[in-house]
């Protein structure tokens, strides 16, 4: 079971829906945009593999439904999340005065070992709409937010034009990766021979 | 209920655009198909106030207005969500979304009954059937399959109700069993060699999740055929089945919560236009059944 959490890196996306969650997990994974995408009903999935620091990973993305009655079906992939990205639009106040309801939500429900520790990363998304002139979510206000969190990283992005998308992706890994402390207290060797041997082993299967 | 408001407009509105964004009848911003869509939601929302609107409702009626008019789509969600033929359906959409929930676990044992290979690779994979399955329920397998297939499909649950979903996803599953489990089987092995040779606890295990989900997402087109699904399809039986787990999970349900709040409070309905819609059910489930 260490050796799957190592290897594969477990992200959720949650926030308001119409905030962009499909949008810039597909920017990210497929560096496409698209304005036809459908609202996303249940929870929607894509994996990537990624390299950091020499090693390489599978980020597992869960793209979720944003409508709050969809929660009850949320359960199931929340366990097991290695980060969990808040995604809101800075064109509307309403999906950042959610996003406590959204971490709250995700801490009782996937129920982390350390929840005040938990990897979170903040997504300010939609910063191209109107040239920025329909915003309405200070940069500002939401670094403050971020940091009566425990300073969450935050990033402003457009899904659209693919601002800032491929380095929140690479902070929300890193930051995934912290979350093992424990782990690597005694695995750092096996985990350099796994990462070492999944380079060349992982062609081969699948 | 078209004069009403709705605390929900605001949501229906953002999902208008995004419900079948490539269909060329509701492709038109602000177009009679978008603006159709947009009066059958809100008069839903207001006509039922709990339920309101929920994301996927869209995608039904939306299917609905390439067939009827506004009215007449209206009323056909009402009685199948109030239940006039079938059983209500509302659970669906309602908080808690309790019918989801139901028919996945119904759905999930249903998979463990009629393809136990499969069935335990799911519980070993740690796959859970809300993580493909709920769509096909909610929107009934209009969210995301070909016209043709949701159409047959349609066909069939306007006449028999919601049976048909559960054997058109075991006929979905049945048709790429071999494919699912065989590729499990290589990946075990695989996994299971390098651990004895290298004595690794080897990482290769977790693709088939992978692998796996992405394959009950994405099905290939042959699965998808009418003609070759259906009959799968309705190789299943399922009617004694669903019985006995719908009493299973009402049992569970009940075992923790021990309250079963049935919200049997419907809404009155205009009997003469209720069943006018009746007919209309029917009336639709005859066209295109060859």
């Amino acid at each position: 079971m260490a050796s799957r959490r190592r290897t594969l890196l477990k992200v959720i996306i949650l926030g308001d829906s119409g905030v962009g969650k499909t949008s810039l997990m597909n920017q990210y994974v497929n560096k496409k945009f698209s304005n036809q995408y459908k609202a996303t009903i249940g929870a929607d999935f894509l994996t990537k593999e990624v390299q950091f620091e020499d090693r390489l990973f599978t980020l597992q993305i869960w793209d979720t439904a944003g409508q709050e009655r969809f929660q009850s079906l949320g359960v199931a992939f929340y366990r097991g999340a290695d980060c969990c990205v808040l995604v809101y639009d800075v064109n509307s106040m309403k999906s950042f005065d959610n996003l406590n309801n959204w971490r709250e939500e995700f801490l009782i429900q996937a129920s982390p070992s350390d929840p005040d520790n938990f990897p979170f990363v903040l997504l300010g998304n939609k910063v191209d709409v109107d040239g920025g002139n329909s915003r309405v979510v200070s940069e500002k206000k939401a670094k403050a937010w971020c940091a009566s969190k425990g300073n969450i990283p935050y990033f402003e992005t457009s899904a659209k034009d693919g601002i800032n998308v491929e380095e929140a992706f690479q902070c929300i890994v890193k930051n995934a990766l912290k979350n093992e402390p424990e782990e690597e207290l005694y695995m750092p060797d096996t985990v350099d021979v796994v990462g070492g041997n999944r380079g060349q082993g992982s062609s081969g299967c699948c | 209920v078209i004069y009403e408001t709705s605390t929900s407009e605001l949501e229906i509105i953002r999902d208008i655009s995004r419900t079948f964004p490539s269909h060329i009848f509701f492709q038109q911003r602000h177009g009679p198909g978008q603006r159709s869509l947009y009066n059958v939601l809100k008069a839903y929302s207001v006509y039922d106030r709990d339920v309101g609107y929920v994301q996927g409702m869209g995608f039904i009626a939306g299917l609905l207005l390439l067939y009827m008019s506004e009215e007449d789509a209206f009323w056909l969600i009402v009685a199948l969500l109030k239940g006039a033929v079938h059983a209500p359906m509302e659970g669906l959409y309602q908080a808690g979304l309790p019918l989801v929930q139901q028919y996945l676990f119904q759905f999930e044992k249903l998979v463990q009954e009629h393809m136990p290979k499969l069935g335990q690779h799911f519980i070993e994979e740690m796959i859970n059937p809300s993580m493909y399955a709920s769509q096909w329920f909610i929107t009934v397998f209009s969210y995301s399959f070909p016209f043709p297939m949701t159409l047959r499909v349609w066909d069939v649950f306007l006449y028999e109700g919601i049976k048909v979903v559960f054997q058109v996803g075991l006929g979905l599953l049945r048709f790429c069993h071999d494919d699912l489990v065989s590729f499990l089987v290589c990946c075990a092995a695989f996994a299971t060699y390098f651990k004895e040779s290298l004595k690794l606890p080897f990482c290769q295990v977790k693709l088939p999740f992978e692998e796996l989900l992405h394959s009950l997402r994405y099905f290939p087109d042959e699965a998808t055929d009418p003609d070759t699904l259906f009959p799968l399809a309705f190789s299943f039986k399922v009617n004694s089945s669903l019985e006995e787990l719908e009493k299973e999970y009402r049992k569970r349900l009940d075992g923790p919560n021990a309250s079963s709040s049935s919200s049997k409070r419907l809404l009155p309905l205009k009997s003469k236009t209720m069943s006018r819609a009746v007919s209309q059910v029917l009336s639709i489930s005859n066209v295109g059944k060859k």
